[in-house]
């Protein structure tokens, strides 16, 4: 062998211990890794010592040192010397990341052992009580996770200073009491299975999240992400904070191509500061402020508004393709002549969201006259806090904050707002109920099987009279959803309920049947 | 489609069906109300994880853990002494004893402790029997006072004067001491409380012998690193609290060639050798802990920082140091430990948790790496080796990293826990296991078993809420 001897670096670590067996692992490792000719990591005991002088690899700094640290001796052959050095100390500080022993099979116990369990963990799902949710989405977002915060219940201070500490290190925090989100294609939440497209959605609800979503797919079309932003984002209070990074997000996503917002009750100091951002994002913004008539700081701004969110997904539909048919949303149209009578009594609307809830309230005010009640803020409309029973038409959000009262949400487990259903039907004064079907992530299996079993028991105890009433709603979901909308659709109607194709036009059918009433 | 999600899931299980249809990787917690559902602590914790941000919106408190959790990780103690104490602390007067933990008066002290005292004033010569032992230490003729006022550790009732033999281990890294005395072995022993004459005949042979020769080989070998002898006898199956078998070992292979030169006569030596080797098995539990204070201590002081740098104990009271809170002792009333008893003795007679030898534990070894010993798997009440495995893996929940100088061969060569962050103890409820020594409460019974204790959670509450006080004023 006539090899010109090359040079050797070498490493010495004083104090620092590895069996033999590692360390003959560790040389072949780092070896391949880094491409040297050949890596050597010993204990510098005599032995090792005479072994490396044997193969030209000891060198003055080994030779000096003790049995107790641990020296690497390294040709490089054809790399840089320290890049290899740098190969050998990365192997020794990092422990083999995969745990192979039983251990794997334990659950983390808090989210600092998950992120170690999942590496590149990049977003948080928090949907435990608020007081303990607030604690859990600060850990997440200081371990550099976006927090999906389905939970409600926090102050407003909590909710602030996440959104504020998200928006210092670039994350984002959607919620507190975020239903549903699209994320890279997966529903999140309580999210519908969605087409993937064009249209990037921003909402503080997440049923008009889903609205928007499902019918832009029943228009062929389909969704880039989705983010809903929590309930109190666009108040004063909060000014907004997840608002603009959904916005920002949605402005650098290059699927992105259009965007609908959706608000519930903005604040004016935080609509002039958006309305201001929607003109910069070089992105094609369309409006549903849910709650408000007026929209001066928008129009003034050229941001374009829709007054249902039917009409939200049909302008922006309209937007990106000039030839489409869009009939398919308002379809089914309401079944005629069935169940025909004198309806001279309220419209009780309940239901499982906030977007849908609100709209609806906001559509049935305008003709009907009488009073109107909401537990949700609406011009015109009076507060109730919906557990009362009220003389007038009164819109129900049963997924609101106060009347979950820590119980689980009606789309997870539907029997109170089944025994609702019921209990109104069964009422001499109601003589519509006006209801939403949301299917969807995570939604009660076969929910329209349950109203339907919901319409029997009224009818037993009514003594049939709840026949004589008529159950109004509208399904908010797609054919890709579990159950599909279409199979729901199917089984509502059989029994003799009134299927409109959005909620919008539920919504102007209960009403219209009253007024038919009135007429009479 | 981009699907890059990668989720933690924390609450409802309901949800993650459509990241399970997506083949969307995501790790589920096991989760349980933070601070036990306190609301005052959790506002606490809530405000110490998400506040004391730098312009950069990075915590103040993460960054000084890492400062600390650096330091503790870059110790590299060496033990290069062997002295009597007044060699080491000049101002050790010769009325003073140390001992363990917290200050206590010697009123207050338990049974044990006050056994151990008396012993080490008759060991002194200062009085002529327990009598006149304890009158003096009444009159104060003879003051207490603790080990951490003189840079000590020492195991169980801790009790140093100043003729007693101290290791001297210096942290290379840092250039900061720590001492500890010689371990006197398991049984009797003065540090479970005994001041028979056999004991004190040991220790004045450890002071007169044992010593003389041990800091001869020390001195001629330039000191002996004690992290390698660590990292061994962890893949020996030590944790080095309760079982140092290998580790002792591993300490006298380093120093046997050079004592054969130090000890006076094979006489000598035999005897050296035997108590090294054969008679006292937890030998290098008193090299361990001045080893691991040095690292601790380097952590010490540093502002924000909310890592435990000490816990020790008198038998009466538990005392806990924050870095950022520096010297001052957080305390509260010490449990029992949970263990095995010797025959003839049961729960009944054991003395709340003792010592100064939860350095160990401070440091990350001991019952923080009780994943590396099967052996001890009944005497932690753990069914099985796995939930002895588990045990050690809750550990990570507290800590803020792992030592990779310092592997568990039966964790997959993970590192022993380092850094516990108090506010991870507070959230999780998770408390530092400590592997322990169990003295009679009665003064001159001595040690009645070995078994597993934690810090009283309330010691952990206490901290938290003054560290938060601390840095909110």
């Amino acid at each position: 062998m006539k090899e010109t001897p090359r040079p050797v670096h070498s490493l010495v670590l004083p104090g620092v211990y590895r069996d033999s067996v590692f360390l003959m692992k560790l040389s072949g490792r780092a070896r391949e890794r880094s491409g040297a000719a050949r890596v050597t990591a010993l204990m510098a005991t005599s032995r090792n010592k005479d072994l490396l002088r044997q193969s030209g690899l000891l060198t003055r700094d080994i030779e000096a040192a003790g049995s107790d640290d641990l020296v690497v001796a390294i040709d490089a052959g054809s790399q840089p010397g320290k890049v290899v050095e740098k190969t050998v100390l990365d192997l020794l500080a990092k422990p083999p990341r995969a745990l192979r022993t039983p251990l794997e099979q334990l659950a983390p116990r808090s989210l600092p052992m998950a992120c170690e369990r999942l590496e590149g963990a990049n977003l948080a799902m928090i949907s435990v009580a608020g007081e303990y949710a607030k604690y859990e989405a600060a850990q997440a977002l200081s371990a550099g996770l976006d927090v999906f915060l389905y939970s409600d219940g926090l102050s407003l201070a909590d909710e602030l200073a996440l959104k504020r500490l998200a928006a210092q290190k670039g994350l984002f925090v959607m919620g507190p009491d975020c239903g549903a989100a699209v994320v890279g294609g997966t529903p999140l939440g309580f999210a519908n299975r969605m087409r993937p497209g064009t249209v990037g959605i921003v909402s503080t609800s997440a049923t008009g999240l889903q609205e928007v979503g499902c019918l832009l797919d029943r228009c062929g079309l389909g969704i880039s992400t989705a983010y809903g932003v929590g309930g109190r984002d666009m108040t004063d209070d909060i000014g907004g904070i997840s608002s603009q990074t959904a916005l920002e997000r949605l402005a650098r996503d290059p699927d992105t191509r259009f965007i609908v917002v959706i608000g519930t009750n903005p604040g004016g100091k935080t609509r002039r500061k958006l309305a201001g951002l929607y003109a910069g994002l070089g992105k094609p913004v369309l409006l549903r402020y849910i709650g408000t008539d007026e929209y001066g700081i928008e129009d003034a701004a050229g941001i374009p508004h829709a007054d249902t969110l039917r009409d939200a997904v049909v302008m922006t539909a309209g937007r990106i393709a000039s030839v489409l048919d869009m009939s398919d949303i308002d379809l089914p149209s309401a079944g005629a002549g069935q169940g025909a009578g004198a309806l001279h009594g309220y419209i009780s609307g309940l239901f499982s969201g906030l977007a849908l809830c609100q709209e609806s309230a906001q559509i049935c005010r305008a003709p009907l006259p009488g009073a109107i009640y909401a537990n949700v803020p609406v011009p015109g409309v009076d507060s109730i806090s919906g557990q009362e029973p009220v003389r007038g038409h009164a819109f129900v959000d049963l997924g609101a904050d106060g009347i979950t009262m820590g119980a689980p949400h009606p789309l997870l487990y539907p029997e109170r707002k089944l025994e609702r259903i019921v209990r109104e039907l069964c009422a001499s004064e109601v003589s519509v109920v006006l209801t939403d079907v949301i299917l969807g992530n995570a939604v009660a299996p076969d929910y329209a099987a349950h109203l339907v079993q919901a319409l029997d028991r009224a009818a037993a105890a009514s003594g049939g009279a709840s026949r004589g009433k008529r159950v109004v709603v509208s399904v908010c979901g797609t054919e890709a959803d579990t159950p599909s909308r279409s199979s729901q659709i199917d089984i509502l109607r059989r029994s003799g309920v009134t299927v409109l194709g959005n909620n919008a036009a539920a919504a102007r059918h209960a009403a219209a049947l009253c007024l038919e009433g009135v007429a009479r | 489609m981009n699907n890059e999600l990668r989720v933690i899931n924390i609450g409802l299980g309901d949800f993650l069906s459509s990241l399970t249809e997506d083949g969307v990787p995501f790790a589920d917690v096991d989760w349980k109300p933070p601070a036990q559902g306190d609301p005052e602590l959790i506002d606490i914790l809530f405000d110490l994880t998400a506040g004391f941000r730098d312009d950069n919106g990075e915590s103040r408190i993460d960054a000084a853990n890492q400062t600390g959790l650096r330091r503790i990780l870059g110790a590299q103690p060496v033990v290069r002494r062997l002295l009597p104490a007044r060699e080491f602390i000049a101002d050790f007067e010769e009325n003073v004893i140390l001992h363990a933990g917290p200050h206590i008066e010697w009123e207050d002290m338990c049974g044990p402790m006050q056994g151990a005292i008396v012993g080490a004033v008759l060991y002194e010569g200062l009085a002529k029997d327990a009598g006149e032992a304890g009158r003096l230490l009444r009159k104060r003729s003879i003051v207490c006072q603790t080990t951490f006022s003189r840079g000590v550790v020492a195991p169980m009732a801790g009790v140093v004067s100043r003729s007693m033999p101290l290791f001297l281990a210096e942290n290379e890294t840092a250039g900061n001491v720590a001492y500890c005395p010689i371990n006197e072995g398991i049984g009797h022993a003065l540090r479970f409380g005994v001041h028979s004459k056999p004991v004190l005949d040991r220790l004045k042979w450890l002071e007169k012998e044992l010593a003389p020769a041990l800091d001869r080989a020390l001195v001629s070998l330039g000191g002996v690193a004690i992290k390698p002898l660590m990292s061994q006898a962890l893949l020996m199956g030590d944790e080095m609290h309760q079982r140092n078998v290998a580790a002792s070992l591993a300490f006298y292979r380093s120093v046997a060639v050079e004592l054969c030169d130090a000890a006076d006569g094979t006489d000598d030596l035999k005897r050296i050798v035997s108590f090294m080797t054969s008679e006292n098995e937890q030998f290098f539990l008193n090299l361990a802990m001045p080893a691991a204070k040095t690292a601790m201590d380097t952590a010490r002081n540093i502002p924000y920082s909310t890592l435990i740098t000490a816990m020790n104990r008198n038998g009466v009271d538990f005392g806990l140091h924050l870095s950022a809170t520096g010297d001052r002792w957080f305390t509260t009333p010490s449990l029992y430990p949970k263990g095995l008893y010797f025959p003839g003795y049961g729960e009944a007679d054991a003395n709340p948790d003792m010592g100064d030898s939860a350095i160990v534990e401070s440091y990350g070894i001991g019952g923080m790496a009780l994943g590396a010993v099967p052996s001890v798997t009944n005497l932690i009440g753990a069914g099985n080796l796995m939930e002895s495995l588990e045990f050690s893996y809750d550990m990570n929940h507290i800590c803020i990293g792992r030592d990779p100088d310092l592997a568990i061969p039966n964790c997959d060569f993970a590192g022993t826990p380092a850094g516990i962050d108090i506010r991870r103890v507070v959230a999780t409820g998770i408390l530092p296991l400590i592997v322990s020594g169990v003295a009679h409460h009665l003064p001159g019974v001595g040690q009645v078993g070995t078994g597993i204790v934690t810090p009283p959670m309330e010691v952990m509450n206490k901290a938290l809420r003054a560290f938060h006080s601390l840095v909110t004023a």
